[in-house]
């Protein structure tokens, strides 16, 4: 029931953002010239016909370590929230937990995976 | 100044099939095509000539090894310069062993004379497209070109045969790139590596100018950099051989645009020398063009500045330094009416004496100027992120210096004293007092530091130059009187200037780096052949040593702390 | 409450969200330029309208008569996709943000918040995070490789920053023992002192996060033209492209600030004195009194942001992914080790 604002908001936005990107196809002239849709490449012909090539691996790292402290912190969430109830017990427990998982911080820190796109001889 | 009788006759001894030579203006060593890398490498090693200077090549229309190469090399801790020069028909063999910097100039010389360098690691044309058939700089090369190809104007597309008048121009033009020469030039420059290649290319806001570079990227870092250049290229050289003297000083200010008096002061200073009239010049010229050079030099270091923080970000540094700017070129327009290409200098002195009020616009100017700058330091020069971005990216030694023919401040910044104004004087310089600032560590750091505190000294000398001028009446001539009109003729639009033949090699202290001019003439109204060894075009060759393995964000720090200007690089 | 009744209050809600999305947003960028100007020494705007007010005006109507240019080889559908997973759900953070105490209108108790669930932070946190497809299919959609190196960079500095800033709002939750924003504010009140206070660390913490995850110096390699002449956004023209800028820029920081002014500020309580009270300089406004200290709250730090905007420099891309993981992450969790032992001494 407290949803219903989110709902409307979420419909309203919609409709909102495919208006306005509709609007400069409405509003707009329509003058086709050649070259005019030619990938931006400072001026000058591409050397690779296309972008959507290889993917480099340094910014898969980034990805995956997201993944593994976003879960972490979203099991943070609820004990944070009772952690007052838990007493000694709950802070032994989750300080465990969070050491094991900083850990896997100083490990990833130490391979260097936390360098912009390391170099895989270092590995 | 030029090698020593000592220094040629050790070489002479040294290396006994060389001829040498030693006249008023240069040392000149003859040697055999076939022996000149051996020769170039005992020189450089031996003699300690470590610094390249220039390469280039003469086109006398004789009827055996028509082309003459020179090298101008230099020696730092002796301070002597000296020329090899051999003679060619169609080949030479590559020095870009001894020097990177070679490499490049070799590249002009197939470019404009198609001279084969035999062991070039990858000889492609220097300023035009790779497709390009002719060479232009050789005497037999007509200066309108060759009209070849038919490229219709909008007008006549549209138009057709109903144009009349002025609007009807000719059809055909000398031959312009396609995007297929383009793309031949770009595929043929660099051969890909890595993942993508990406073009850095002529359009686009964060290069100095129309400089083109190709980037081998692997991720984001940068495996193999190379720059193609020539977007730019007017030909200035080939226009020389056929303007009188002091004509072709309107060239000179539109080749570095942004420190136009300096390059015609160099201009000027490299006639007189050649024409033995440094002594006549008066002491007031004298005093005039050294401040007017320095003014200059804090302008183009001020735009340097300013667009060295934009790049990096801070840019609220970009609109304080072009304020300031804009009151050095109100200054400038007072005195000699232009902002940009000025052509102040004439050959024996200045256009105009300066108008009343000058120098005390001057001396307010310099008394408020350095408070700005200790302003922005506050700002720029402590500051982390400025300080983490610097320190330790573009790192030079001072070997490197020697190899890639790096001058000015990138020279200065890794602890090599070479600054022309003390080590060849040309005009006041040899009487006012000033330091020259060293760095440590050769990164863009010391760079920025460098050129901080070279504006600072220039205020120093514009100081004493204008406590000089003040001593001086209104009356005192700022134009050289010749002693021989018939012989010698020296005037204000230098119609009628016969220069005797002979040749020259002198340099002036651009705020980019060393603008040297080699004059060869025959006597005669207009020069036989004019190389100009622009500063910025031999700081731009170690860009792609210094790009390697580092990442894309890399590429603008590095391209500002070197600062080319591409009417210098391109000419 | 009569259905009727509820849908006019929902609706009136909406309304404001969106007035402020668009409106406030497109008025922020005249005070950016004007605060930018005088930084710089200049005027800034001032030839439409008075003073340039109507500057925001004359952007938007050419902004939206500009030609629609669809590069050959973008896909076509990832390339409109894109703008709608930017501009939807950094909005969408405002429906739970708190803006001002209960209020008592012809007869209904309203309190000025479009979603008041329990669990408040959580959304806010897990719309942010849908930020990022924004920027990631936009630069693939594009095809070009500026757009892809630009959008790969933003996508890397967003994924970092989302964990730094999620770790570092652990504090003020354990604090006060919710999730929900608007009990997290009636917590600060009646423990009567501002978390910024109690959690100094986090607090620089979110703020370092704020300015990485809105793409503002000193961390906006994405806006740097001189390497990559606008990342991302590189082929995109029109309204289009001026989406982008007013989605990151201005409506991205908005929201985080109200979820920053929430969690540390005390929402929209006057002026505190740690543990003793609060003190009310516009109390003679009533009830309406709160709304305008949120206000005022949310205008300081948008200024703040500015401020840094013209001034520093900004930071390369590696240095920014190494302050996120190997300076913010330990600080954070740092903070976290401080708060378990801070916590149980707060009653209420």
């Amino acid at each position: 029931m407290a949803y219903i604002g989110l709902l409307s908001l979420l419909i309203v936005m919609l409709g909102l953002s495919v208006v306005l990107i509709s609007l400069n196809w409405l509003l707009g002239p329509k003058k086709k010239e050649p070259y005019k849709t030619y990938p931006y490449e400072c001026g000058v012909p591409l050397y690779d016909d296309t972008a959507q090539t290889t993917f480099h691996q340094g910014y898969y790292i980034l990805g995956l370590l997201l993944l593994l402290f976003d879960i972490e912190v979203a099991y943070l969430f609820p004990w944070a929230v009772v952690y007052n109830y838990l007493g000694m017990f709950g802070f032994i427990e989750v300080f465990l937990f969070l050491l094991i998982l900083t850990f896997g911080l100083v490990y990833a820190w130490k391979k260097e995976a936390l360098d912009w796109q390391f170099d895989l001889e270092s590995l | 100044m030029q090698a020593s009788e000592r220094t040629l006759n050790e070489i002479k001894a040294k290396l006994p099939y060389v001829e040498v030579k030693k006249d008023k203006l240069l040392s000149i060593v003859y040697v055999q095509k076939e022996l000149l890398i051996n020769t170039l490498k005992a020189i450089k090693e031996d003699f300690g000539f470590k610094l390249f200077i220039d390469h280039s090549v003469v086109d006398t229309l004789e009827a055996q090894n028509r082309f003459e190469a020179f090298y101008i090399l230099y020696n730092v801790d002796t301070k002597e310069r000296i020329v090899v020069k051999t003679r060619t028909e169609h080949s030479l063999p590559s020095a870009e062993k001894l020097w990177f910097a070679a490499k490049w100039a070799e590249r002009e010389c197939y470019d404009m004379f198609g001279i084969n360098y035999e062991g070039h690691e990858h000889l492609v044309r220097a300023f035009m497209w790779d497709t390009y058939s002719y060479h232009p700089l050789r005497k037999d090369f007509p200066l309108q070109g060759y009209e070849t190809v038919e490229l219709p104007s909008l007008n006549e597309t549209v138009f057709g045969d109903t144009l009349s008048g002025t609007m009807n121009y000719r059809r055909t033009h000398t031959y312009v790139p396609t995007l297929k020469d383009l793309e031949y030039t770009e595929k043929n420059r660099i051969k890909k590596k890595a993942q993508v290649v990406l073009n850095w290319g002529p359009l686009h806001p964060g290069t100095h100018g129309t400089m083109w570079f190709l980037f081998d990227l692997e991720g984001e870092r940068i495996v193999q950099t190379d720059v193609i250049l020539g977007q730019l290229h007017r030909g200035v050289e080939k226009l020389a051989e056929h303007e009188p003297y002091q004509q072709f000083l309107v060239y000179t200010d539109r080749m570095d645009y942004i420190s136009a008096l300096c390059s015609n002061q160099a201009w000027t200073v490299a006639v007189e020398r050649l024409l033995g009239i440094e002594d006549i010049v008066p002491l007031k010229a004298k005093y005039i063009r050294t401040m007017m050079s320095e003014l200059q030099r804090i302008n183009s270091h001020l735009l340097w500045l300013g667009t060295y923080a934009l790049d990096l970000g801070a840019l609220t540094i970009f609109l304080y330094a072009f304020k300031e700017r804009e009151k050095i070129m109100d200054i400038i327009e007072g005195i000699t009416g232009a902002r940009l290409t000025i052509s102040y200098t004439r050959i024996g002195g200045v256009r105009m004496d300066l108008p009343e009020g000058a120098l005390e616009v001057i001396e307010s100017f310099i008394k408020f100027f350095p408070k700005e700058l200790k302003d922005w330091e506050k700002i720029l020069s402590r500051n982390r992120i400025w300080v983490k971005r610097n320190k330790d990216v573009g790192v030079l030694s001072k070997e490197d210096i020697y190899f890639y023919g790096l001058t000015g401040a990138v020279a200065r910044g890794s602890g090599v004293f070479y600054d022309i104004r003390k080590l060849e004087p040309y005009d006041a310089y040899s009487m006012v007092e000033f330091d020259v600032p060293l760095g440590e560590n050769g990164d863009c750091y010391d760079r920025y530091l460098v050129r901080i505190e070279e504006m600072k000294q220039s205020i120093r000398i514009i100081e004493q130059c204008v406590q000089k001028l003040k001593t001086m009446s209104s009356n005192e001539p700022f134009m050289a009187e010749s002693q021989d009109p018939k012989k010698l003729k020296l005037t204000l639009d230098g119609i009628g200037l016969k220069v005797p033949a002979g040749e020259i090699y002198s340099s002036g202290e651009n705020p980019r780096g060393e603008l040297g001019f080699y004059i060869n003439s025959k006597g005669g109204l207009k020069p036989y052949r004019v190389k100009i060894r622009p500063g910025s075009f031999y700081n731009l060759c170690v860009y792609p040593h210094l790009m390697e393995n580092r990442y894309v964000a890399d590429a603008v720090t590095i391209l500002a702390s070197l600062d080319p200007v591409v009417g210098e690089v391109d000419r | 409450m009569s259905i009727v009744a509820l849908g006019i209050i929902i609706a009136i809600k909406v309304v404001i969200i969106l007035a402020i999305i668009l409106g406030i947003g497109a008025y922020l960028t005249l005070v950016e330029r004007k605060v930018a100007a005088h930084i710089q020494r200049r005027p800034g705007p001032m030839v439409v309208g008075w003073h340039g007010l109507l500057q925001p005006l004359a952007d938007g109507i050419k902004l939206l008569t500009k030609e629609d240019i669809l590069p050959s080889s973008a896909n076509q559908v990832l390339y409109n996709l894109a703008i709608i997973m930017a501009l939807v759900p950094a909005s969408l953070v405002f429906a739970v943000v708190p803006f001002g105490p209960e209020i008592h209108v012809f007869g209904y108790d309203i309190k000025p918040i479009l979603t008041d669930v329990n669990i408040g932070i959580i959304m806010a946190f897990a719309f942010g995070s849908l930020a990022v497809y924004g920027v990631a299919l936009s630069g693939w959609a594009s095809n070009s490789k500026y757009a892809l190196i630009g959008a790969l960079r933003k996508a890397g500095i967003i994924i970092s920053y989302e964990v730094v800033i999620t770790f570092a709002a652990l504090g003020p939750i354990m604090l006060a023992k919710s999730l929900s924003t608007y009990d997290i504010v009636m917590a600060q009140i009646h423990q009567k002192v501002w978390y910024i206070f109690l959690q100094p660390i986090s607090f620089v913490v979110f703020v370092f996060a704020l300015l990485a995850e809105t793409g503002r110096v000193p961390f906006d390699i994405q806006e740097a033209e001189a390497e990559l002449v606008t990342g991302f956004t590189v082929e995109y023209g029109g309204m289009k492209f001026g989406l982008f800028p007013l989605v990151e820029w201005y409506v991205e920081v908005l929201s985080l600030s109200s979820i920053l002014t929430v969690l540390y500020l005390g929402g929209w309580s006057p002026i505190n004195i740690p543990f003793v009270g609060f003190i009310d300089p516009l109390f003679f406004l009533g009830p309406w009194s709160g709304f305008i200290w949120f206000i005022i709250k949310v205008t300081i730090l948008f200024l703040l942001v500015l401020w840094l905007h013209w001034t520093l420099p900004r930071y390369r891309i590696d240095q920014i992914t190494t302050i996120a993981w190997k300076v913010m992450l330990p600080l954070a969790l740092f903070n976290i080790l401080i708060t378990t032992f801070i916590a149980p001494l707060l009653r209420g």
